[in-house]
């Protein structure tokens, strides 16, 4: 293990110190960024059970980035997303600093979105098309949201590239963190477990808790054409609150976890084809616990509109359902961006129809 | 008749569009041994997709800053996109990690003098613009 550990670190320094030197600019000027955003929604769906409301507006997103870049390799990094009923912890998403060896190797150190699935990466609102993420990111069962960790990543090649990411370090559970105006968006499995009497769910407590992991992801690509990638996820055992509503009592069982993933991106002119399909091998208390999900969605540019479909399907546990998302979303400028979709839940137990607008103003 | 002097009008517009449209030179550092460049090329450099010259020196593109009217040309000719869509490419990109948007200056004189130190530079600028001390590219 030792020898094999030497080995890619010797390989990893020739790399490091053959690599292109990085020198863009022979006058060095220090480059500050500063954009943000402001996302209003409304939600709308024809039946919630428990829920206070089946219709909100509220301000589902306030984003801001600040990025610092003093040298050529350096760049600090900080994103703050407000989010209601959010600690001030988890709306730090990012603060990192990375420094670039060269193209082909940098590092990372800091907090930043776990880079694993490309759709975790575009968590942010002005940034996808639909207002909605897939529930397999939103719902942050098979990999958190960020980590707070150190990255090993870079890229080969120009047309015909190779990027990677390593990573290892520590990270908040975020598993069904809600989001949206009425806060159904990452609560869906938990929501269907209820409405099927589930033997058994995950605690709230999870929430609290903290764990380390590593993982990585490697994805080739011809310029903006084709993009596949592939994630692996590794966090250490744990130990989960397992609520059981028969018996009103909580139980902490040992976990034991490895996610993969695989994603994919075509583009040609203005159409875009992207997925992923996860899974996780999970195993509670010495019981495998069946862990995967999956969407695919399909996008069209045309001029100020890009409308898009989506399909999603979902397995946690005892729960199975699939999400059909039809939207479009509508940019006249810079500043302003309106997305419309509607959403439609198919459970075996209660079919859900919802209808989401957004309104982000972007600086 | 009335076809051919329907046709001698179309034409004329059509040129005169052109010429409107030509109303930017791109520059770059007079140590650079590039001559032309092809508008697909430039949309990946000012992208930030093409990343080396021919002699694999680093490209350093630098635009000009959204409110200029010579970026507006420029974009809808090379991206065949308003600023608006590119900048919010470069939100997006800035947002998912991905490379930042080139450096940006408030007027042409920045931008030559940019140029002029960095050797793997390249910009553009009002067609009426002195251009001493850097190089003019064509466009294929």
């Amino acid at each position: 293990m030792k020898s094999i550990r030497l080995q890619l670190m010797i390989v990893l320094a020739c790399i490091m110190f053959q690599g292109n030197v990085i020198n863009a600019q022979d006058q060095w000027e220090a480059q500050k960024r500063f954009t943000g955003y402001i996302s209003t929604e409304f939600d709308y769906f024809n039946k919630l059970t428990g829920y206070q409301d089946n219709y909100n507006v509220n301000l589902a997103e306030a984003g801001l980035l600040a990025s610092y870049k003093p040298t050529q390799d350096i760049t600090f990094k900080m994103v703050f997303v407000y989010r209601p009923e959010f600690s001030i912890d988890e709306m730090l998403n990012e603060a990192n600093v990375q420094y670039d060896f060269s193209e082909k190797v940098g590092i990372k150190v800091g907090r930043f979105l776990t880079p694993l699935s490309p759709m975790n990466t575009y968590y942010y609102a002005p940034v996808n098309t639909s207002s909605t993420l897939p529930v397999l990111v939103s719902n942050h069962e098979f990999f958190p949201l960020n980590m707070d960790a150190i990255s090993i990543n870079g890229s080969l090649g120009e047309n015909l590239s190779l990027s990677y990411n390593l990573f290892a370090g520590g990270y908040h559970n975020t598993t069904w963190m809600t989001t949206g105006a009425v806060g159904f968006f990452g609560d869906e499995v938990a929501y269907y477990k209820e409405l099927i009497n589930s033997t058994y769910t995950v605690d709230d407590s999870y929430g609290e808790t903290h764990n380390l992991a590593l993982g990585g992801n490697v994805r080739l690509a011809y310029q903006d054409y084709i993009k596949i990638g592939m994630s692996v996820f590794k966090p250490k055992k744990e130990d989960i609150p397992v609520y059981l509503p028969a018996l009103d009592v909580t139980q902490h069982l040992k976990a034991e976890k490895i996610t993969y993933g695989f994603d994919f991106n075509f583009s040609l002119n203005n159409t875009k084809l992207i997925g992923e399909i996860w899974n996780s091998d999970l195993n509670v208390d010495g019981k495998d616990v069946d862990l995967k999900g999956s969407f695919i969605q399909l996008s069209q540019s045309i001029n100020r509109f890009t409308p898009f479909v989506r399909y999603e399907d979902q397995t946690t546990n005892d729960i199975e359902f699939q999400r059909y998302t039809g939207g479009v979303m509508f940019k006249p400028s810079f500043e302003s961006t309106l997305k419309m979709e509607y959403l439609h839940y198919n459970h075996e137990v209660q079919n859900i129809d919802g209808l989401v607008i957004s309104l982000i103003y972007s600086f | 008749m009335k076809k051919s002097i329907v046709f001698i009008i179309l034409v004329v517009i059509i040129t005169i569009g052109d010429i409107t449209a030509q109303s930017y030179k791109v520059i770059v550092n007079n140590n650079n041994k590039t001559v032309s460049i092809s508008k697909k090329e430039l949309a990946m450099v000012f992208l930030k997709k093409k990343k080396k010259w021919k002699n694999g020196e680093s490209i350093a593109p630098v635009d000009h800053q959204y409110r200029a009217e010579v970026r507006a040309t420029f974009s809808e000719e090379i991206f065949g996109k308003k600023v608006s869509a590119v900048r919010s490419y470069w939100q997006s990109a800035m947002f998912s990690g991905m490379v930042s948007a080139p450096i940006e200056k408030m007027s042409d004189q920045e931008i030559i003098n940019y140029i002029k130190k960095n050797k793997g530079a390249i910009g553009y600028i009002s067609s009426t613009t002195n251009v001493s001390g850097v190089k003019v590219v064509s466009i294929d």
